[in-house]
């Protein structure tokens, strides 16, 4: 069903659209949170709590964006909420992380060393930056709507980019 | 790097992003400058090293459920912060007005009213509870 009609009803107060949106949109909100934080626990914790409170304000959405958009929005707040309240939340064990598409042992050894080099560097940087290059690399957002989720000009999207692409290339 | 480079190098990421055209005057600078075909290829190579990056999850349906479960329980306390708030402001304004009719010299008057209401509800309660029983008999 088309997302309009499934947000049309969920504001209207049909549980079951309801549902049916967060579960389209899981695994965005996690994959997202969990490159964050990359801790399994404190994602999952997250998640539900981005959960909530898309339940409990439904409402107050207007639809001007996508769904998606906005639930990533509400994450991206109670992320920083929370680095706020806990300063090191992250306690990466990288090798967890599913490897995606390994051919072979060799490829698997080499993707794990990438991940974990990547994901070191990833850990290391400040959180507004991880956000703009996670919502750029991997979701594929436009500067102005990270802008917009950030609530940041587009010229700061922009150069944070640029700070984390710099950072990145020196492993390859 | 010279300055070409440089400005050039930072349209590239803005052209790999997709939020800028790769114009002619890239393509062709891509094409003589080993510097910048350099970066480009780079960049190409970090995007495959961070797609392996990108792991898929299970969706969790607890984490669904317990939302839910938490909106329910939080809905609920904010129903009865305001039906409390409700209560509160009414109650004040009933008082108000009770306290200002007595400012006004009508103490007497609610007294005897206060009165008669009591003597008279517990009077009709056999008449309500008959017409209770009426109702649940139909």
């Amino acid at each position: 069903m088309d997302e309009k009609v499934l947000l049309e009803k969920a504001r209207s107060g049909d549980r079951e659209s309801l549902e049916l949106l967060l579960h389209d949109n899981y695994k965005i909100i996690y994959g997202y949170l969990l490159k964050l934080t990359m801790n399994e626990d404190v994602t999952k914790d997250i998640t539900q709590e981005v959960m909530v409170k898309a339940i409990v304000n439904i409402k107050k959405f207007k639809g001007d964006s996508k769904f998606s958009t906005w639930l990533i929005s509400i994450a991206s707040n109670l992320y920083k909420d929370s680095t706020r309240k806990n300063k090191q939340i992250s306690n990466l064990s990288i090798e967890d992380l599913a490897v995606r598409d390994s051919q072979n042992l060799e490829d698997e050894v080499i993707n794990k060393d990438t991940i974990r080099r990547i994901g070191k560097l990833l850990k290391d940087f400040p959180y507004e930056k991880r956000m703009v290059f996670i919502l750029k690399n991997y979701y594929d957002y436009s500067y102005e709507e990270i802008s917009t989720i950030l609530k940041c000009p587009i010229g700061t999207v922009r150069s944070r980019l640029h700070y984390c692409i710099e950072k990145l290339k020196s492993i390859i | 790097m010279s300055f070409s480079h440089e400005k050039i190098q930072e349209e590239l990421l803005d052209v790999y992003y997709g939020e800028k055209p790769m114009t002619e005057e890239i393509k062709n600078h891509i094409g003589n400058c080993s510097e910048c075909a350099a970066y480009w290829n780079k960049l190409e190579l970090l995007k495959k090293k961070l797609a392996t990056f990108d792991a898929d999850v299970e969706i969790d349906e607890r984490i669904i459920g317990g939302a839910f479960r938490e909106a329910g329980v939080l809905l609920e306390r904010r129903k009865n912060i305001r039906d409390m708030v409700a209560f509160a402001i009414i109650a004040i304004l009933l008082l108000g007005m009770v306290g200002l009719l007595i400012y006004m010299g009508y103490a007497m008057s609610i007294i005897v009213m206060q009165i008669i209401l009591m003597i008279c509800v517990p009077l009709l309660v056999p008449f309500m509870i008959r017409q209770r029983l009426m109702k649940e008999e139909c």
